[in-house]
């Protein structure tokens, strides 16, 4: 029903659309330059493949050349792409695009700016306008915009939210304090951001498809309550002065997560971030260090990271407030290391990587398809992977994107979330309940009565409870 | 673990512009091996490696460093107390061999007394794209007591070459574990990040 996933046949007609939000914005000039990039897209082309030629000289053997990198919008075919991204400064320099070179965008870029100035002079904030199809969504994030144009019909307010995400990205990289003090310096940020392109790229790509971040929560690996509670202990006794948090990952899944010192606990977003960190990066047979921002832990400084595979699939972080304190972390490591080995763990943890995940079949629940739980206190999340029907890419995402606006009619009330939301199309049955303590999204087939959907329910929140210490950290 | 055996440890770090391979040098070193597409370093990598010479080994604790601006700050955290560097350039970039040269008086400013540097000018096999010659390098390394090579780390060429050639240049002293000595240094601030930006807006 608000699927409208189908590509844009006609760019003239999108074309037109842009150009009649220009005129929404009585912005003479850039009705200009639309006409102008019209008459002149021949030699654009020209002077951006000399460029692109360029680029793909200096980048030769070190970077794959990245995806549709050499479309702009003089190519219809850059128009085609359902789900723009767009980052620029709010002096309108460009700073990325997720299709497409960003330079070649100039001028697309400079007149998203030129929108959101105009809107600004009103004294207004332009968070999202529609042309057909296509919705755009700003956020506005001194002295950064990050704007999405797309034709997926996803929920503003979860757009908003990957724009979040993307922004928090960004901030891990240099922090705010430092893109401010950038951006009033009139540097270009594009060069402090250099090789952060693909940590963009990722987080996009996940966002899209996460539903721990949906939920705006945290996936733990499915593991043995006691193996969980012994590396907890040893994370726990195995601190150094400078160690603030230390994390054990498996799958790029938590398994556990330990504060040392008195302060906040990580926030789901930052831990996404980790991850995503931890995803992009390629060297995984080495120890790695490096200073990270966590956006909602303190977005003026760094903390440093210590990054080690200690065993395939299973990754230590240790976070540190001293910039020098590597060796004491390597030997930290160490000594978690022998631990965990002298505990025997090394199998369970390692064999938890391909074991970790479950069926809907296996919570014995009558007729359910699939769920989606998240623990409003600790912010944990769970779900089990797809199956029948939802085993084709368009069904996986058919089904998210249902998601994404069921939570969104489900929280987007402004008072309380609804405590019950239920929903019935041709293709499932998704039922949600939020309480205090948690919410859940269970999809049943169509046909699925609503008693037993009930009591199906009942049963399935019954199986997480019983299973709740191996699918959660004890908080 | 110390020179009794005539094991000998020392700290040696990698430096120079983004992108000019010093990932994929240490990674053909110590692993033997190549990626295509390595991905752009994240802060610093930590590998060791050993290399034996005639009547000794040489323990290496290598600092592969992210090339990009913004981690430039942090460069002095791995070179000092480093016994050894090696300053990459990419032969097809005259922009990076600049930029090598920069880090050489850095390093000859700030770096340990007798650090032994080596130039080496990277990915070979692209000779035929070459910007930078390898007298103009080969001179500037010799006027500054540097060592030479151009290396390839696809091809292997030069690579454990060049380690070795470091190997037997440090000298072979009883030696204190790499990094002890260090001083707490400050993150990156503001002042740091303007100071290190380039304003070449386009």
């Amino acid at each position: 029903m608000m699927m409208m996933e189908e590509s844009i046949s006609d760019n003239n007609k999108q074309q037109q659309e842009i150009g009649q939000d220009n005129n929404i914005n009585n912005n003479n000039n850039r009705d200009h330059n639309n006409e102008d990039e019209n008459e002149t897209i021949a030699t654009d082309i020209e002077d951006i493949s000399t460029l692109l030629a360029k680029i793909e000289d200096a980048n030769a053997g070190s970077r794959p050349p990245r995806k549709y990198s050499e479309q702009d919008n003089s190519n219809p075919e850059w128009f085609k792409h359902k789900k723009h991204f767009f980052i620029f400064s709010f002096s309108g320099k460009p700073i990325y695009s997720r299709y497409g070179d960003e330079v070649a965008l100039n001028t697309f870029m400079a007149t998203l700016s030129a929108m959101t100035s105009f809107v600004e002079s009103q004294n207004d904030v332009l968070r999202s306008l529609v042309a057909g199809k296509h919705q755009f969504v700003f956020l506005q994030k001194n002295p950064l915009c990050l704007v999405c144009i797309c034709n997926t019909g996803e929920p503003q307010m979860m757009i908003q939210q990957q724009l979040e995400y993307i922004h928090a990205m960004v901030i891990s990289v240099l922090t705010q304090t430092n893109i401010k003090a950038v951006f009033d310096a009139k540097y270009d940020l594009r060069d402090l951001l250099g090789g952060t392109d693909k940590l963009i790229d990722n987080i996009i790509h996940k966002v899209n498809l996460d539903f721990p971040i949906l939920l705006n929560s945290v996936q733990c690996i499915r593991l043995n309550y006691n193996t969980r509670n012994s590396i907890t202990n040893i994370l726990q006794n195995r601190k150094s002065d400078s160690i603030i948090f230390s994390l054990l990952l498996v799958d790029n899944k938590l398994v556990s997560m330990v504060k040392q010192k008195k302060t906040q606990t990580l926030k789901p977003q930052d831990i996404h971030i980790i991850l995503n960190y931890i995803s992009s990066s390629t060297i995984k047979d080495s120890e790695s260090f490096m200073p990270i921002c966590l956006p909602n832990f303190n977005d003026a400084g760094f903390l440093h990271l210590y990054i080690c595979f200690i065993y395939p699939q299973v990754c230590l972080l240790l976070f540190s407030n001293q910039v020098d304190s590597f060796y004491q972390l390597s030997e930290c490591k160490d000594l978690i290391v022998k631990d965990i080995e002298s505990e025997n763990l090394v199998d369970e943890l390692t064999k938890s990587a391909n074991t970790h995940e479950y069926s809907t079949s296996q919570t014995e629940v009558p007729n359910l398809l699939h769920f989606i739980y998240k623990n409003r206190i600790s912010n944990y999340s769970t779900h089990p992977i797809f199956t029948s029907p939802y085993t084709s890419k368009p069904e996986k995402k058919r089904l998210f994107r249902l998601y994404q606006h069921i939570y969104n009619r489900a929280n987007n009330s402004l008072n309380k979330p609804h405590k019950y939301y239920y929903y019935t199309s041709q293709t499932e049955t998704i039922f949600v309940l939020i309480n205090s303590s948690h919410e859940i999204y269970a999809t049943f087939s169509p046909l699925e009565l609503k008693k037993s959907v009930f009591e199906s329910l009942n049963i399935l929140l019954q199986w997480i409870k019983e299973n709740e210490n191996v699918l959660f950290l004890s908080t | 673990m110390n020179n009794n055996n005539k094991i000998f440890q020392f700290k040696l770090v990698l430096l120079g512009e983004a992108a000019v391979g010093k990932s994929s040098l240490v990674l053909r070193f110590v692993r033997g091996h190549f990626l295509d597409y390595q991905e752009s370093t994240i802060g610093a990598a930590f590998l060791a490696q050993t290399v034996c010479l005639n009547d000794t080994t040489v323990k290496f604790e290598i600092w592969d460093t992210a090339g990009q601006e913004r981690y430039h700050t942090l460069a002095p955290m791995y070179y000092r107390g480093a016994q050894a560097a090696i300053v990459v350039y990419d032969i097809r970039s005259e922009d990076s061999f600049e930029r090598a040269i920069k880090w050489v008086k850095e390093l000859q400013r700030q770096g340990s007394p007798n650090i032994v540097i080596a130039l080496a000018g990277n990915k070979l096999d692209l000779a035929a794209k070459r910007k930078v010659e390898t007298a103009e390098a080969q001179q500037y390394a010799e006027e500054n007591g540097l060592l030479f090579m151009e290396t390839s780390a696809k091809t292997a060429q030069n690579v454990n070459e060049l380690f070795v050639e470091i190997a037997k240049k440090l000298p072979k002293t009883p030696t204190t574990r790499p990094g002890s000595g260090r001083l707490p240094i400050t993150p990156i601030d503001n002042n740091a990040a303007k100071k290190k930006t380039c304003c070449n807006g386009n």
